[in-house]
């Protein structure tokens, strides 16, 4: 007699299996590619913006990011907020989470759902044939308004995405209509599924860190923004950090220098020996130190500012890297113009 | 392979497409585009046969519809993905030929990769989205050595989800399941019961404080939510030996759910003690 109640389960929607099938196919294929170009896996790192080539043809030609930014919208986001990939992003705008910011998917670069996440859309275009509604974030206005519209969602895609959305985050099942346009459960520990996940998370880890470095400055004044040279950027405590920071001991990195406004002063950002701080210097015309400063304040990002003395203060390089702001001994805040 | 210009990508924005560009800029960008497309799409693409009798003009032309952006909203262009090549050649360093050459690695990537996407359109075409073929259910998932085959990842996936109508068997097996990990877990030792804890809220097997208060070596203590799973997978077996094996591996999913659960909660406190404050 059995001990346990009976269970039924509803089938699997036709064609689950060779979606799946079909999926692999193209993870594979990108795997070949891979492995086959060591430049189509090359990420694409744009230049500081202070060597770029001035091309006004290239420029004009453009088109300016689009605003108005609406829910239902679909947008191919700047590349330079995402260094790790070539690949072009597109984003749905599901929902607007506050007055500054969207719940927004990605779509992803295959041509089939990989999970039970991600829904076909039933669009043509290769790169707006599956939404993944696994990875939906928040995205901030100051993002998504760098970027260009290029299409809505009609208001049945608009639904259908919320239900697959609340079925990814809360696990309410779903209508056979939609379990027939998602992908297969994963349900193995060695799935090239979860491979596949841990990349696309990665691409928009970068975003936070770009809205901190850039966007914040970019409207105080374009020449506030800080380039940093690559070997910041890598993650900390991982081996790079300590093959950078060992670079660094040898040969000291100027990566930045101001002119201050109103004076004829300098400041000027070092890296010290150990890459996790930045030494701030305010600097005469001739290259020495000054004092005339002293009891300025330099304020790192969101943290704590550091009061300027003797010439010089002390801050943490990842303080530095979400951007700054330097003030007067009374608070009136400084501009500063970058020199190359 | 011919090189292109820089010019001849700028007017191939600024055209919208390489039907309107001027001969040089048509011979520049195709005679450099359409090897590589060929070369991807060969033995994939049906029409590769075709392409391959057609000028390299046909082929970009073919490229060409394969990306554009099919859109329904008014005033919108379907070519934004050509602002986002421009914006990266753009930032792509100090000379001219940085730029160029920007252009040239985006395409072919983009090459490299439609080629793909348009072997698998071509299919969806003409065999319809239903009748991809799965060669075997033994093919490797993947390319790696250890790849396990297709229908090990699929066995457990081949179903819509539980039916609504066994909503009370349904509830009745998450009883039975919280019950079976109630009992098992008074026959556990606390090293296994820490182990499978810290697992849970992916705590380190090498946190001092719960190596401490299992009494063993990190080396010890790594083993032991394997071990300790195993244990009660076996228990559950032996408990339910005639029942259906997709309702008992069910059970067994939620019963291990909810003991690691349990043993969550004996774990000691991750703060540190008000002295270090």
């Amino acid at each position: 007699m059995p001990k346990l109640p009976t269970l039924r389960w509803r089938p699997a929607p036709a064609g689950r299996a060779e979606r799946l099938a079909s999926w692999l196919k193209a993870w594979r294929w990108e795997q070949h590619l891979r492995r086959e170009s060591a430049e189509y896996a090359t990420p694409f790192h744009p230049a500081p913006r202070r060597l770029w080539a001035t091309n006004p043809e290239l420029e004009d030609l453009i088109k300016d990011f689009d605003k108005g930014l609406q829910v239902g919208q679909i947008r191919l986001l700047d590349p330079l907020i995402f260094e790790e990939t070539r690949r072009p992003l597109y984003v749905a705008l599901i929902s607007e989470w506050d007055e500054d910011s969207f719940v927004t998917a990605p779509f992803g670069p295959f041509g089939d759902p990989a999970t039970t996440t991600e829904w076909l859309t039933g669009r043509q275009t290769s790169a707006l044939r599956v939404l993944c509604l696994w990875n939906v974030r928040t995205l901030p206005n100051e993002i998504l308004n760098r970027s260009w519209l290029v299409d809505d969602l009609t208001q049945a895609e608009l639904d259908d995405a919320w239900t697959v959305f609340r079925h990814a985050s809360t696990g309410v099942d779903l209508e056979d209509r939609l379990l027939a346009k998602v992908g297969c459960p994963i349900t193995h520990p060695r799935d090239p599924r979860l491979d596949y996940q841990v990349e696309e998370v990665r691409l928009f880890t970068t975003v936070p860190e770009y809205v901190e470095h850039r966007l914040e400055l970019e409207p105080s004044g374009k020449n506030n923004i800080i380039d940093f040279p690559s070997p910041w950027n890598v993650p900390e405590e991982s081996e790079e950090i300590v093959l950078a920071a060992r670079s660094l001991e040898a040969a000291p990195l100027e990566f930045a220098k101001y002119a201050i406004g109103g004076t004829r002063l300098f400041l000027r950002l070092l890296t010290q020996t150990d890459a996790r701080q930045v030494e701030i210097c305010v600097l005469d015309h001739e290259g020495n130190p000054s004092v005339e400063l002293d009891g300025a304040q330099f304020v790192p990002g969101k943290r704590e500012a550091v009061r300027i003395e003797h010439g010089r203060a002390i801050c943490s390089r990842s303080g530095v890297l979400s951007g700054f702001r330097f003030l007067r001994a009374d608070g009136t805040p400084v501009n500063l113009t970058r020199l190359e | 392979m011919r090189q292109t210009t820089l010019a001849a990508w700028l007017e191939w924005k600024k055209t919208c497409a390489l039907r309107d560009c001027t001969d040089e800029t048509k011979a520049a960008l195709s005679e450099w585009g359409a090897p590589i497309f060929l070369n991807q799409t060969r033995n994939t693409y049906a029409r590769s046969e075709l392409l391959l009798k057609a000028s390299p003009v046909e082929v970009w032309y073919e490229f060409e519809a394969i990306v554009q952006e099919k859109t329904r909203t008014p005033g919108v262009t379907g070519r934004e993905w050509k602002n986002h090549l421009l914006r990266c050649a753009q930032a792509s360093g100090p000379t001219h030929d940085d730029q160029r050459i920007t252009f040239e690695k985006m395409i072919t990537k983009r090459l490299q990769w439609e080629a793909r996407e348009s072997a698998e359109k071509e299919r969806r075409a003409r065999e319809g989205t239903k009748d991809v073929k799965i060669v075997s259910g033994d093919e490797p998932t993947s390319d790696d050595p250890g790849a396990i085959p297709f229908w090990e990842l699929y066995a457990d996936a081949d179903h819509g989800g539980l039916d609504p109508a066994t909503a009370v068997a349904d509830a009745q097996l998450h009883d039975i399941a919280h019950r079976d990990a109630e009992v098992w877990l008074t026959k556990m030792e606390l090293r296994e019961k820490l182990a499978l804890g810290c697992k849970h809220v992916k705590r380190s097997l090498a946190d001092p404080a719960v190596l401490s208060m299992a009494g063993c070596k990190h080396s010890v203590f790594n083993e032991e939510p394997q071990k300790a799973m195993r244990r009660f997978v076996r228990f559950l077996e032996e408990q339910y030996p005639d029942e259906d094996a997709r309702t008992r591996r069910e059970l067994i999913s939620r019963a291990a759910f909810e003991l690691c659960h349990l043993c969550a909660t004996m774990l000691p406190s991750e703060n540190p003690p008000a002295s270090d404050l």
